[in-house]
């Protein structure tokens, strides 16, 4: 609020910019510093972000000279915009004498400038500035952009009535002068309206607003002259600014600022030195604290700063908790902790902490007998809200018998609540920095990971590629040593026509062995390019039969068919071939003498949307089986049964590859089972409806 | 005039070991055919024969097991053996002749190459 020094014969008054981020609150105060001269107004200090983000405030000093031998100083300061800063704009908005809310034009930002006008009236309600005394100027800013609300529709939003708002294009210098002017007129009649009677006696609103418009009209006359040609203005002006990439230096930085800044007006204008270096002091521990961060120490150093500015028995951080409950922390002097478990002190305390603003009990032993006398002797009682949607507040104690507080302890009180809040704002938005970075942090060693895993699927691939051909060469050799074997017999001996006759046995046998494993590739290739198969409806029986044959499995197998099975939807050679690799498994794993067993029976497949009927044709063999880790190595491409090294029959190592595929693109599965009583079951379940578009789309993927 | 050199052939393959007999018969040896080790230990503890061409994957025991086996009898640890693999792997052929082997043959190998190396061994059948 306004403070007149009789000592100093000075009026100071405090005119604050308000509004959402980005609204163009600094651009208003550089265009008043450049377009003022230098005798007019003192340094424009400036702590912005490197993106241009007013970190903390602006400060803009101005002389107007003075008025019946009072100089009239205005201190001109911005508040940050961005939602997090709200400690930072109550303690710049306290004892403001006038404000200056800069809307945004935009009509995209209509949700914002009404969240920036809420968050002003509930700020002015905790700094205790009345709305209806405190004189608010909104200014339109942005009036050239293509997408400015009209400005009755701003009226709206701000609930102004009609001609108010003050149209502006700040970074072209336009409105910006009116804007401060009109506030000022504004603020000066309340000031006047609300001084002491014997000033208000030898001043006169009139006066002052001639002084002020005396003072500024040579810029306007000026800015007339330029006409509207002017060029932006903040590219011509030279105001101090403080920029910094590091945002947290900056924090530590405007922390200090401010402190030094209240400190001083606190020294000019109430002469208490003991407040200002106590403010002092806080900012150093602020700064000393700063490279830390740390709640506690923050919360300490106000403590401490409380306790001997004061001389209070104790001083403590209070919380009233959703739940009612009081809690006292981090107890400077006195330990003052045991009032939140006193049952008088409590619930005093709890009425207290619940208010929104400073209460004072200046007899505690009245009010909570028991803990005033018996546990702490203590005589009064201060509490000073801190943060008040936190229900956060300094709780502080003077002792007996003489002590209380003065007003003027209460303020002082209030001003360190305020640049505690700020210290604890700086903590909080570091704490989320620090959270942001270890997330970061997070995300890239997921990356890393997932990467590395990426890597490895690749280096598996490319071990199943060299396995792959090395089985490949390996089953072309054996038939080409037998081959060229027979062949050099037959071009370099004579031999009997019975020799003759084998030989050539053994070369046709051997071509076809490498033919069926050129075709078995093929067949793969092909099942993974994906063509199409072709659909009909097919009896179980008949791919049974077929499958036997291909897998020269006639007499080696037994075969049970269930009487219940009827025709299934499919392409009845790929499927006898699905099954025929199943049978030569058994056939090649299983004991050579015994037979291998086949069952044909009815099934139900589960689906998404519920499940549907199929046949399950089934083969059994009492081989050695699979152990649980190798069921899905079997079923992957290219890799074969047994260790070769051991000798155990050994293939190219495609046939359940290529089964599983032909089930899937029939909709249907194939899975592995433990023979009961040793050995191996497969079973392959083949839907009696057609597979359609999804599961031919399953099976290309699986 | 010498008694034929005695030559076993051991492959699960017999489109592979038929044409070894043949051509090594026709060269003037002594060839005999085994299906599998079993075979082939009966036959080399009937008559050590001179040579052994020994077939690395097959059922039942394998051609590296059982030359390791032959290798540590002392009745039998003379006999040269030559193993016979469908995998060219550098460290098949390491370990056949750590384990004694005499030569390490990948197939599919030329039966002139079989002649030539059986020549160097016993000589002239």
């Amino acid at each position: 609020m306004a403070q007149w020094s009789l000592v100093e014969r000075t009026l100071y008054a405090k005119l604050v910019y308000y509004g959402p981020a980005l609204g163009g609150k600094t651009t208003n105060l550089r265009v008043l510093h450049h377009e003022t001269d230098p005798d007019r107004r003192e340094k424009l200090v400036s702590v912005n972000t490197a993106d241009d983000r007013t970190l903390f405030f602006d400060l803009l000093p101005f002389d107007l000279g003075s008025v019946l031998g009072y100089k009239v100083a205005l201190k001109l300061y911005t508040v940050p915009g961005q939602v997090r800063y709200d400690a930072t704009r109550r303690v710049v908005l306290a004892g403001a004498d006038a404000v200056v809310f800069v809307a945004d034009s935009d009509a995209s930002r209509e949700r914002d400038n009404r969240q920036a006008w809420e968050n002003l009236s509930q700020n002015m309600r905790v700094a205790r500035l009345d709305p209806a005394a405190v004189p608010i100027l909104v200014q339109f800013n942005k009036r050239d952009l293509p997408g400015a609300a009209p400005e009755a529709r701003m009226r709206a939003w701000f609930d102004l009535g009609p001609g108010q708002g003050v149209p502006a294009v700040a970074c072209q210098s336009e409105g910006v002068l009116e804007t401060f002017l009109a506030a000022s007129h504004a603020m000066l009649e309340r000031i006047v309206a609300i001084a002491e009677p014997q000033t208000r006696r030898t001043l006169d609103a009139g006066d002052l607003r001639a002084q002020l418009d005396a003072s500024f009209a040579p810029y306007l006359a000026r800015r007339a002259a330029q006409g509207r040609s002017g060029e932006a203005a903040h590219g011509r002006s030279t105001p101090i600014v403080l920029e910094s990439s590091d945002l947290l230096e900056s924090a530590v930085a405007s922390s200090v600022a401010l402190g030094a800044q209240l400190a001083d007006e606190h020294t000019r204008a109430f002469r208490l030195t003991r407040e200002a270096e106590s403010l002092r002091r806080l900012s150093d521990a602020l700064r000393s604290t700063g490279s830390s961060f740390e709640k506690d120490a923050v919360v300490d150093a106000a403590l401490a700063a409380v306790v001997t500015t004061l001389g209070a028995a104790g001083a403590a951080l209070g919380t009233l908790t959703a739940a009612g409950q009081v809690r006292l922390e981090r107890s400077a002097g006195l330990d003052l902790t045991p009032l939140a478990s006193d049952g008088d002190a409590k619930a005093l305390l709890a009425r207290m902490l619940g208010s929104s603003g400073s209460s004072v009990v200046d007899d505690l032993a009245a009010e909570a007998p028991k803990a005033a006398r018996v546990a702490l002797g203590l005589r009064a009682l201060a509490v000073v809200p801190v943060e008040p949607e936190e229900h956060a507040s300094l709780v502080v104690a003077m002792p007996g018998p003489d002590g209380g507080f003065a007003d003027t302890d209460v303020r002082f009180l209030a001003t360190l609540a305020g640049h505690l809040a700020v210290g604890l704002e700086k903590v909080r938005i570091h704490g989320e920095l620090r959270a942001h970075r270890d997330r970061l942090e997070e995300v890239v060693s997921q990356r890393t990971r997932s990467l590395r895993k990426a890597y490895d699927e690749l280096k598996s691939v490319e071990a199943m590629k060299d396995r792959f051909l090395s089985n490949v060469s390996h089953e072309m050799r054996s038939p080409l040593t037998a081959i060229i074997g027979a062949a050099t017999v037959l071009k370099d001996y004579e031999g009997s026509p019975s020799d003759r006759a084998e030989m050539a046995d053994g070369i046709l046998r051997a071509s076809e062995a490498l033919k069926g494993l050129v075709d078995g590739m093929m067949r793969v290739a092909r099942l993974e390019a994906g063509d199409d198969a072709a659909f009909e409806d097919v009896s179980p029986a008949d791919v049974v039969t077929e499958a036997l044959g291909i897998a020269g499995a006639v007499g080696r197998a037994g075969v049970h068919f269930d009487p219940r099975i009827a025709t299934i939807p499919a392409d009845p050679s790929r499927l006898a071939r699905a099954l025929a690799n199943l049978l030569d498994n058994a056939l090649k794993f299983g004991p050579a003498r015994e037979l291998i067993e086949v069952r044909v029976s009815p099934c139900v497949l589960g689906r998404p949307g519920g499940s549907v009927g199929g046949v399950a044709f089934t083969v059994l063999d009492r081989g050695p089986g699979l152990e649980s880790d190798d069921v899905e190595r079997a079923f992957a491409p290219f890799e074969q049964g047994g260790d070769p090294m051991t000798g155990k029959p050994a293939g190219v190592g495609l046939g359940l590859y290529e089964a599983r595929a032909i089930a899937r693109r029939h909709g249907g599965t194939i899975i592995y089972l433990p023979r009961d009583g040793g050995g191996s079951e497969f079973r392959m379940s083949i839907p009696a409806v057609h597979a359609g578009a999804r599961a031919v789309t399953e099976a290309q993927r699986g | 005039m010498t008694a034929p050199k005695r030559i076993l052939i051991v492959d699960d393959d017999a489109f592979i070991r038929r044409p070894l007999e043949f051509i090594l018969r026709e060269e003037g040896y002594q060839p005999e055919t085994a299906a599998d080790a079993d075979e082939g230990l009966r036959l080399v503890a009937a008559c050590p024969p001179d040579l052994i061409f020994l077939d690395v994957m097959m059922p039942g025991k394998d051609g590296l097991t059982w030359c390791a086996e032959l290798k540590s009898d002392p009745r039998y640890s003379r006999i040269p053996i030559i193993l016979l693999s469908a995998r060219g792997q550098e460290q098949d052929r390491a370990r056949a002749l750590a384990l004694g082997a005499t030569d390490f043959l990948t197939k599919p190998y030329s039966p002139h190459e079989i002649k030539r190396r059986v020549r160097e061994l016993l000589g002239r059948g």
